[in-house]
């Protein structure tokens, strides 16, 4: 009664119908997903940043100088300029002038 | 007569016999039947295919449809920051955004308002009962107290009153408080920029694609903290009313700590409207005094009028010009070096120097150097020097820091160009990696004799700066006393010391405001220890400049480096 090439295409075009619903369906669950997921890591996010704002308070070094004062009777005073070291050569450099004098002093010594 | 009818209705003309097989036996009648039932069906299936159509159209769409993007700022109704966060040079927080809340009153939902007062009233026992009463009996709906702490919120809401509404609402909060209260500035109701950074950058810091990345800052909060603490502790022992610092890289004009008290708490929204709480190194506009004389020196060494050695002769005590009388602090010798009138500070002597300069020169380098336009920074708060009137007895004034104003941060940064070998740099607050626009005003050769006469202020047994000599920075500087320049009675003390740490150079300002003799003070003077007995420059910035310079150094040191500073300070005991 029908044409056979309008029933297979419509067949078809069935097929792919329910297969398009199908995964439109999965995707909806995925996006469902997704979005609790985002409102999980907006949440977290809300609390690193709450978290981060105390610890900038926590860490201020007004802070700290207060609570160092109060809970610890140790001084503390800024380094002078011939105790930094900004690189391992420096330091080892240092190390080695003093051995020299170290040396220099002892065979004087033994001289003596 | 209707039977008749009723015949005539039955009566086919086809009819060809009484059989009923016979009456649809006939084949036209049949093909006709069967043309209606396959229209019918036709038309079924057509409504069945446009239906199907329409549905797979409308899953095409959807299909096609993007989905709504599910951004932190759409699915989180809670709390999406609408302002940047402002951060230092090291990413320690400065300023950020909070959610907090407002509290309101809806009067037709309180059903005892005598009740309400009072309990509002032993909550919060400085409330205006008066005010309250007033609004609950006439407004519909009015704020009882903005931007709520969690104690207050707490106490309202266990208060359990139905009229009571809590707005939530978005508020800039500063951790550090006091500590950047002059550079950082303040944000309305609204969270529009109205003072400082937040002013400033406004446009920027609300801009919603940036939202995640904050607004980088040059300043150091550690040092920011050293040198805050240092001010304060100078303002007890000099008894000054005031102080201001300025930290700047000098080859790229970054400013890593500006300081200006007293200070305020950013926290506390209230309306500061007194002078003492001007900015004094953006806004504040000073004649400062023999700080200038450096420039007139580095003038002449550059137009090669004059070398260092070279001896200014015939250097009288006083020089009279038009009604002013024009004298050093102290009797120096008539004969000196142009090296040696700076590093003695000698009034005189630099007006000697300027007059062989001339004043078309002179006014051509004060323009350079930017010292008496508009300040420029990216700052609300900028003073602008009073405008300079090329009168009589105006070069030989302003020779020495005299009859001309400018503002600390622009005296700072035409220092920067004097020792960075000759470059004049805008002075930021932003950090960004582009490379800064230099514009040269002096010769290298300029800079670096420049460069060794500050040196001798600083070491030389005459300079007046010997107090911040201290061993490894190379600090070299000069000192300025001068007056208000509306109240000839107060002193403005001011300091402008350059310093090396770890290869990279540093302009250090301090400045304090009418300082008194320190008599309690023990200095440790050329190994000597004296109590305190003068007022100038040399007995108080300077002595504040190299503590500062000690406490300091260490850590920009380390800072260069990218290290963390935690080994800056050891165990004293």
């Amino acid at each position: 009664m029908f044409n056979k090439k309008i029933c297979v295409s419509g067949l078809i075009f069935l097929i792919l119908l329910i297969f398009t619903s199908f995964i439109k369906n999965e995707t909806r669950l995925l996006e469902k997903k997704i979005y609790n997921l985002n409102h999980k890591i907006s949440k977290l996010r809300h609390e690193l940043h709450d978290a981060k704002v105390e610890y900038s308070y926590l860490s201020s070094p007004k802070y700290l100088f207060n609570k160092l004062s109060e809970f610890s009777s140790e001084k503390y005073v800024p380094r002078s300029f011939s105790e930094i070291y900004l690189s391992l050569s420096d330091l080892l450099e240092h190390q080695y002038q003093k051995t020299k004098i170290n040396v220099y002093y002892d065979e004087e010594k033994t001289k003596k | 007569m209707m039977k008749k009818k009723q015949k005539s209705r039955i009566f086919n003309q086809n009819q060809q016999s009484f059989y009923f097989q016979d009456f649809y036996s006939s084949s036209e009648s049949h093909k006709s039947k069967l043309n209606i039932i396959e229209d019918r069906i036709f038309i079924l299936f057509s409504v069945f295919v446009f239906l199907i159509l329409i549905f797979a159209i409308k899953v095409f769409l959807i299909s096609i449809e993007q989905p709504k993007k599910l951004s932190y700022h759409q699915t989180y109704s809670e709390f999406a920051p609408i302002r940047r966060d402002i951060v230092d040079r090291n990413g320690n927080l400065i300023s950020s955004s909070i959610q907090m809340y407002n509290a309101a009153i809806r009067s037709n939902l309180v059903k005892d308002k005598k009740k309400l007062i009072l309990k509002l009233q032993l909550q919060f026992p400085k409330i205006n009962t008066e005010i309250l009463s007033n609004n609950l009996n006439n407004k519909k709906y009015f704020y009882f107290k903005k931007r709520l702490t969690n104690k207050e919120y707490k106490k309202l809401w266990l208060m359990g009153e139905k009229g009571i509404v809590f707005e939530p609402v978005q508020n800039r909060i500063y951790p550090h408080s006091n500590l950047f209260s002059h550079l950082i500035g303040q944000t309305d109701d609204d969270n529009y920029g109205i003072s400082g950074i937040e002013y400033f950058f406004d446009k920027e810091l609300i801009k919603a694609e940036l939202n995640d990345i904050p607004l980088t800052l040059t300043v150091d909060l550690n040092i920011q903290h050293v040198i805050n603490k240092e001010l304060k502790k100078s303002i007890s022992t000099f008894n000054a009313n005031g102080a201001g610092a300025l930290l700047m890289d000098a080859d790229n004009g970054e400013v890593i700590s500006l300081v200006s008290l007293p200070d305020f708490d950013l926290n506390k929204r209230e309306k500061i409207n007194a002078d003492e709480f001007t900015n004094k190194i953006t806004k504040g506009i000073f004649e400062l005094g023999s700080i200038f004389k450096t420039f007139t020196v580095a003038l002449a060494l550059d137009e090669s009028i004059v070398t260092p050695s070279t001896i200014i002769k015939n250097i009288p005590n006083t020089v009279k010009c038009s009604k002013h009388e024009i004298s050093d602090m102290k009797k120096f010798p008539n004969e000196m070096s142009v090296e040696e009138i700076l590093i003695k500070s000698s009034n005189v002597g630099t007006l000697k120097i300027a007059r062989m300069i001339g004043q078309n020169k002179f006014e051509s380098f004060i323009k350079k150097l930017n010292l008496n336009s508009r300040a420029d920074l990216e700052l609300g708060e900028l003073g602008t020097p009073h405008s300079l009137k090329w009168n009589k007895c105006k070069l030989e004034t302003v020779s020495y820091g005299h009859g001309i104003t400018t503002t600390p941060l622009q005296a700072a940064t035409a220092y920067a160009a004097m020792v960075n070998g000759g470059y004049y740099v805008k002075p930021t607050l932003k950090k960004d990696t582009l490379l800064k626009k230099k514009t040269r005003v002096i010769k290298e050769s300029t800079s670096k004799s420049i460069n060794s006469i500050l040196r001798k202020v600083v070491t030389h047994k005459d300079g007046t700066a010997r107090l911040a000599n201290i061993f490894g920075y190379e600090v070299s500087g000069k000192t300025g006393t001068s007056q208000y320049y509306s109240n000839k009675n107060k002193n403005i003390n001011t300091f402008i010391s350059y310093f090396v740490s770890n290869e990279k150079k540093y302009i250090l300002l301090i400045m304090l405001d009418d300082p008194k003799i320190a008599r309690d003070l023990i200095y440790d003077y050329n190994g000597f220890k004296i109590k305190g007995f003068r007022n100038e420059a040399g007995w108080n910035v300077v002595y504040v400049a190299g503590k500062v310079i000690e406490r300091i150094g260490p850590i920009l040191a380390i800072n260069k480096n990218n290290s963390t500073n935690i080994n800056v300070v050891k165990k004293f005991n």
